[in-house]
């Protein structure tokens, strides 16, 4: 079977028939990284290891994406082809992993969206997060604060109990915990309004109601709620 | 299989649906609807022919499988129709015993949410969206029997400059004459502002056409969504009226006053004249809706700030205050109610003389109140039992 874009999403999103699930992991734990991968016909192996690396970047470690940053743009030419081959098999060894381990518990994970438009999406073992545009999140799985500037949408997998701090200003933290219910789906905004720009906003989506019908359809649009 | 098993087979599900159907009789509309929230969030609809009733259990009603449908809903004639923004699809449904049954639908192209809608004739509805991604006012008149449609683009001015998005606050279609309020909003990801003008633009109808637009800054955001609550009303005279709310909860303007416009039955341009500044009568606050009760007597009903802290408890803390305006003086005078829950609520029902008001209160229960204008005597009837959270509408069929 011939390992597609698509495949890898579906396989992502836990959609795949037990056929695909089996190409898919036969492929990630084959060698041939390459081989059986389909490239979309409209783009070449680099523009599309290119933005593949632009969407695995924001959910990576901010160490890792300073890492990336030493590449001055004469050496990432050099290393065109060899990051093509690496980046296919390193989003599909991201995906696998997300998927199935989840995040690393022991890691602090950051998540900037520079996006104007587009969610980043970002699966733990205990809930989902989807970071709105021009939004970031740190995640620190030890003591389970979640600080975030923006909008972010949270999915528990399971009840929860998290701190969840707006950040976007540093003298307003909060630390109030927050329960959060397995299977509601929780927004979290920094919500600038005109008497009060830094007003931290946690609310189910049925408590979306409380907000002015623009932002409401705002956040119900931009989260698919 | 034989050709008897194969119909038995297939004709069986049917003959139980239609055996199982209730009589005409008991499916028949009642007069009113009423939409609550309990505190475990399951949302119900249920009818009833009496708002003099000692109690009604919300419970006993619909359960609503689909989350926060109250604020889509336009209720009229014992149907309800709805705009599913994630499919543009738009729906009829009729309560049936305990179900909501779909009875019709069509596709409603580029048409994510409801800006405001407006019965241009008794089976006849005008829709009306902004699309931020083309950039247009689009609308949709669909006679209601048969939902065939007709859909195009309103002359109206797009968003520009620092604006990108717009909110249609009202139509009102006078003969020919089609008026239609609006304001400009900067949005991004968490947050937004709302131009610090009130606008209406006077349409040539059927035809769309723009012919005149009129501004005004002394409020801003004119009227609402109309299907979480009402922002305008037509008087006896004939002179239509609306309600701008620029406070915290609609327009995000709060340094302008919320106020009461008005266009006369025989002039086609707001009246220069006439502006209840609302903010700066006795209720010295923001308020949002308006309910007509005749005589020249409308009732706001208004936040009450210090009792709320911001967007994070302003839904959920009883705040809320009724007023009595009268149109031609400005006076507004306090009803003598618990205070309200809920930012935005269909929630007055007036019917031969008496305002029938829902009050959610966590101290005082939930109640429906009745007001008689002439004797401005207020008394407590039927109860709301059960878990009741929120009264979010209350109809009339």
């Amino acid at each position: 079977m011939r390992i597609s874009k698509e495949l890898i999403e579906k396989y992502h999103d836990g959609l795949c028939s037990p056929s695909e699930k089996e190409a898919v992991e036969n492929w990630l734990n084959s060698d041939a990284v390459d081989e059986a991968f389909e490239l979309p016909s409209e783009i070449s192996k680099e523009q599309f290891s290119d933005d593949i690396w632009n969407e695995i970047a924001v959910i990576l470690p901010e160490e890792k994406q300073e890492q990336v940053s030493v590449f001055s743009p004469a050496r990432r030419s050099v290393w065109r082809q060899a990051a093509a081959v690496l980046l296919v098999g390193a989003a599909g060894m991201t995906f696998f992993f997300l998927k199935n381990k989840g995040v690393n518990s022991s890691n602090i994970i950051v998540v900037k969206n520079t996006s104007e438009t587009v969610n980043k999406d970002l699966e733990a073992s205990e809930y989902t997060i989807s970071v709105g545009p021009n939004s970031n999140v740190e995640i620190n799985n030890k003591n389970g604060v979640i600080d975030f500037c923006g909008a972010v949408m949270i999915n528990p997998k399971k009840d929860l109990t998290l701190t969840i701090q707006g950040t976007c200003e540093v003298n307003k933290l909060s630390n109030e915990k927050h329960y959060l219910k397995k299977g509601l789906t929780y927004i979290a905004l920094n919500y600038k309004s005109s008497s009060n720009p830094g007003e931290v906003l946690i609310l189910d989506d049925g408590s979306l109601m409380g907000l002015p019908p623009l932002m409401k359809r705002q956040l119900m649009h931009q989260f698919n709620i | 299989m034989t050709e008897f098993k194969k119909f038995v087979l297939l004709a069986l599900p049917f003959f139980l649906a239609v055996a199982g159907c209730s009589s005409p009789n008991e499916n028949s509309p009642k007069k009113y609807s009423i939409y609550a929230m309990m505190k475990d969030g399951s949302e119900y609809i249920i009818q009833t022919d009496s708002l003099d009733a000692k109690a009604i259990e919300p419970a006993d009603g619909a359960k609503i499988a689909i989350k926060d449908v109250w604020s889509d809903l336009i209720v009229k004639d014992g149907f309800y129709y709805r705009l599913d923004w994630k499919t543009e699809t738009f729906f009829k449904y009729r309560l049936e015993g305990d179900h909501l049954i779909e009875l019709d639908t069509v596709k409603l192209p580029g048409f994510s949410f409801l800006e405001t809608y407006h019965w241009v004739a008794k089976d006849s509805l005008l829709l009306i969206t902004y699309n931020k991604h083309v950039k247009k006012t689009l609308y949709a008149k669909l006679s209601v029997p048969d939902f065939v449609l007709k859909t195009g683009e309103m002359n109206i001015p797009t968003p520009a400059g620092i604006f990108n998005w717009m909110s249609i606050g009202f139509a009102q279609l006078r003969k020919d004459k089609l008026f239609v309020g609006y304001t400009y909003h900067t949005t991004s990801t968490n947050g937004f502002t709302t131009s610090d003008t009130a606008h209406v633009s006077v349409l040539k109808y059927p035809e769309m056409i723009c012919l005149q637009v009129f501004k005004d800054t002394k409020s801003t955001y004119p009227g609402g969504i109309n299907t979480e609550e009402p922002f305008t009303f037509t008087d006896e005279k004939g002179d239509f009226y609306y309600i701008a709310c620029p406070g915290i909860a609609l327009g995000n303007h709060p340094d302008k006053p919320t106020g009461i416009y008005r266009i006369k039955s025989n002039e086609e341009h707001p009246d220069s004249s006439f502006f209840i500044n609302i903010s700066a009568s006795a209720i010295q606050n923001h308020a949002y809706g308006i309910w007509y009760i005749g005589n020249g007597k409308a009732i706001v009903r208004s936040e009450r700030k210090g009792l709320f802290t911001g967007m994070k408890d302003h839904y959920k803390v009883a705040h809320f205050d009724f007023y009595v305006v009268e149109l031609a003086t400005g006076k507004a005078e306090r009803l003598a109610l618990p205070l309200d829950k809920g930012t935005a609520r269909q929630c007055i029902i007036y019917k031969d003389g008496i305002a029938y008001i829902t009050i959610n209160s966590d101290t005082a229960g939930s109640y429906v109140w009745t007001y008689n204008p002439e004797t401005k005597t207020l008394k407590r009837g039927m109860k709301f039992e059960g878990e009741i959270d929120y009264i979010l509408r209350i109809d009339e069929l």
